[in-house]
């Protein structure tokens, strides 16, 4: 396989992963239920802190939405086309958000709330990753 | 128009630095709107006791000395679970089943950790002067920004609430109640308490009581029994 395309998949492939972990905790949130965490984990705390939702609305439900709206941009940008560079900044702008609230909500966890969600430093590595491959492609934007 | 090869938007691509930059920001302006809006949200006033209105305060008891039924409720006060269950079930249950003389309702101490026993220890020294139920609601309402709770943040919301300053200081600066805490902890744990919220219905521990559903259902279940 082209690097090109290795890329493009891996972007995709990240933004499922956040896409899994965002979901899992949006379903947690509305089920009511504590996310399965491991032997020790902060799960539930860091899920049930006022720091979890924003006006009521649930961070997780944010990073669902972003995630979807980020695959189908990534659909749109890569399979070709005269707006596929537009869509693809779209995408890098959303990416950045994304990885710059993430990186807010991991200080939150690690000096705030002394305690670290899985799923949640799951989709930070995932968006973290995405954000360098999708700037990486828009560099390379202009090469065959 | 033909565009020559190599010609089209790509000129315009990442290596646009004027582009990338307005990305950037525009990103990070995102990002701050959120973070602003988050932590609006978040600040709480004072918290407003008007719910205790009418019904008798002993303590940390509340409600009517022949209430058919007691709830106790086992909590921490800088978990987040019992913050929950203090904003919502708890004020419900108080509106719906204490008022109404149905239910007497207990807060037990059960301290999670080390951590937690200067706020456990606080509440104390503010029911000495009658005030657990607005100092409780206080701790809860800061536990967001203040936990694990410093001491002068304890002794500032006593001052807020108009308490007898010197004496509360000293309550927390002795530790007066650790001992007794421990126990009430020990008490729980030996009644099969192991996190918190946990919610007991007439002495028996409710599963899931922290959800409103559970504690209504064992709620009319015991005041049924009563009849």
């Amino acid at each position: 396989m082209r690097a090109k395309t290795v890329r493009r998949l891996a972007i995709l492939g990240f933004d499922l992963i956040g896409w899994g972990a965002s979901a899992y905790l949006t379903y947690t949130h509305f089920a009511h239920v504590e996310p399965m965490c491991g032997s020790y984990g902060g799960c539930g705390y860091v899920q049930s802190s006022p720091y979890a939702t924003i006006l009521g609305v649930p961070v997780a439900l944010l990073g669902l939405l972003a995630y979807t709206v980020m695959f189908f941009l990534g659909i749109l940008a890569f399979r070709g086309g005269e707006r596929g560079e537009f869509w693809l900044q779209v995408l890098a702008g959303l990416a950045v958000a994304g990885t710059l609230y993430s990186l807010y909500l991991t200080y939150i966890e690690a000096f705030v709330l002394h305690a670290y969600c899985f799923y949640c430093v799951t989709q930070a590595i995932a968006i973290t990753l995405m954000t360098v491959l999708v700037l990486w492609e828009w560099f390379r934007w202009a090469e065959p | 128009m033909a565009r020559p090869k190599g010609q089209s938007t790509r000129t315009t691509g990442g290596r646009n630095p004027q582009m990338f930059l307005l990305i950037l920001g525009l990103a990070a302006l995102a990002v701050l709107v959120l973070i602003v809006v988050g932590s609006l949200s978040r600040s709480h006033k004072a918290p407003k006791t008007t719910y205790l209105k009418g019904i008798p305060v002993d303590g940390r008891t509340l409600g009517f000395a022949d209430a058919p039924v007691e709830v106790w409720d086992y909590s921490d006060f800088l978990c987040p679970h019992c913050r929950e269950f203090v904003e919502g079930p708890e004020k419900r249950l108080i509106e719906e089943y204490v008022k109404t003389g149905k239910v007497r309702f207990v807060f037990k101490h059960f301290v999670l950790s080390e951590r937690s026993l200067p706020a456990a220890n606080a509440a104390e020294c503010a029911r000495e002067q009658g005030k657990f139920w607005e100092y409780h609601d206080y701790l809860y309402a800061r536990q967001a920004t203040d936990s694990p709770f410093p001491t002068q943040k304890l002794k500032a919301y006593a001052r807020q609430l108009g308490l007898d300053t010197s004496r509360f200081d000293k309550c927390v600066d002795e530790g007066k109640y650790f001992d007794a805490l421990m126990k009430e902890t020990m008490e729980g744990y030996k009644r099969g308490v192991r996190g918190t919220p946990t919610i007991f219905v007439n002495g028996t521990m409710v599963p899931r009581g922290m959800q409103w559903s559970y504690l209504k259902e064992a709620i009319d279940a015991a005041l049924k029994e009563s009849q």
